[in-house]
């Protein structure tokens, strides 16, 4: 089992205990809306359980509407990401979904030479 | 001051033309512009690969030190939010730069019989840049072209969809979303300044332009169809980010 990290955690647990529940970033979250349950319930099922389904994790868009309209300016993205970061530093850094390969891949074809270039000005 | 330009992954495989226009045309206000063509490692800090995002990122700033750049111009939102969290550089937007130097004299008014209205869609990573948002609508409107502007817009956006990864994380999400997105804007004729967002307004049943497009391209009429969606081809996109160095190497 992953063992998610104290700060982590803690962004989680802020999330869960300040969340009240109003559903506002939920209007025009796609993620949310599909997803269900109220960021208090999600951020308060991983606190107690210890998990969360990848999938999960990396359906957030990372886009910030929902802080943005949230009463409580709750930073849902940050706590995605760091849920994502230690899915893979505490799985060795193997990557929690086999799609994701793709942006390893793509990030190494990204360097090769026939892709960049540097040119300093006169 | 020195200045440099970079025009981001995305862009590259979109359109190699119109990158080499925007250099040359910046060429002309910046003559010392240096060029940096890399990857700034966004996907990597997205998908959670903090260590490998890091090492990218530091390759990155070296080559922009290297080149001895002061102030880096950017055109691509997502290189421009990972820019703009070193201190060890300072980042502009294309948009507000072009906004300030002024449109190619060729491309002012070029539109000002266009039956054309657009609607923008702001890039969701930029959504706390308000000058960036304005400098936008400026220019269309120096282009001639009404513009009808969406409630959830600038500060209030929604992301394109492909925000986060979420394309190839869960890509029957990530397309709920952009038909979302395109249901929420006022029109279906969007204007982006991201050449991934522009891919996902397409993918979301949107016609969509680049405002780079609009600015290097033909007067586009009510009616008229997009340009085609190369990005939805690996072949093309990786083709095109070759042909991107090519263009680069000769202007
Ligand atoms: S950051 Fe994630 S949870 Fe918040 S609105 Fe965007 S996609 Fe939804
Ligand atoms: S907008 Fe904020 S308080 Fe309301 S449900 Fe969403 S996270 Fe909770």
């Amino acid at each position: 089992m992953i063992k998610y990290s104290a700060a982590t955690l803690a962004k989680a647990q802020y999330i869960s205990e300040t969340c009240s529940a109003c559903r506002r970033c939920q209007r025009d979250c796609v993620f949310l809306s599909q997803q269900g349950q109220t960021p208090d319930q999600l951020f308060g099922d991983f606190v107690t359980t210890g998990k969360m389904d990848p999938k999960i994790a990396y359906s957030c868009q990372l886009c910030q509407h929902c802080t943005l309209v949230c009463p409580h300016k709750l930073d849902l993205a940050a706590a995605f990401l760091a849920i994502r970061q230690d899915l893979i530093t505490q799985n060795h850094g193997r990557l929690p979904l086999k799609q994701l390969n793709g942006v390893r891949f793509n990030q190494i074809f990204s360097n090769f030479k026939l892709f960049t270039y540097t040119r300093k000005g006169d | 001051m020195r200045h440099g330009f970079m025009a981001g992954c995305s862009l590259s495989a979109y359109c190699p033309e119109y990158v080499g226009k925007t250099v040359s045309y910046l060429k002309q206000f910046y003559p010392e512009l240096s060029i940096i063509q890399q990857c700034c490692g966004k996907p990597l800090y997205y998908i959670g690969e903090q260590q490998k995002f890091e090492k990218q990122y530091n390759k990155l700033l070296d080559s922009i030190d290297d080149c001895q750049v002061d102030e880096i111009i950017v055109a691509c939102q997502g290189c421009l939010s990972m820019l703009r969290q070193s201190e060890r550089v300072k980042s502009v937007s294309l948009w507000p730069v072009l906004a300030k130097v002024g449109l190619p004299a060729a491309a002012i008014g070029k539109a000002k019989d266009s039956d054309m209205v657009f609607t923008i869609q702001d890039s969701c990573p930029t959504r706390n840049e308000t000058d960036i948002h304005q400098a936008v609508i400026q220019l269309l409107r120096e282009l001639g072209y009404q513009v009808k502007l969406a409630k959830l817009s600038g500060k209030n956006t929604l992301c394109c969809g492909m925000g986060g990864m979420c394309g190839v994380a869960n890509p029957k999400l990530a397309h709920d979303a952009m038909v979302h997105r395109v249901e929420t804007l006022p029109t279906k004729n969007i204007v982006t300044y991201c050449a991934s967002c522009r891919s996902a307004m397409m993918n979301g049943g949107g016609q969509s332009w680049h405002l780079l497009d609009l600015i290097w391209g033909p007067v586009v009429m009510q009616g008229d169809h997009c340009p085609e969606n190369v990005l939805n081809s690996t072949f093309i996109s990786w083709k095109n980010r070759y042909r991107t160095k090519k263009v680069l190497e000769h202007v």
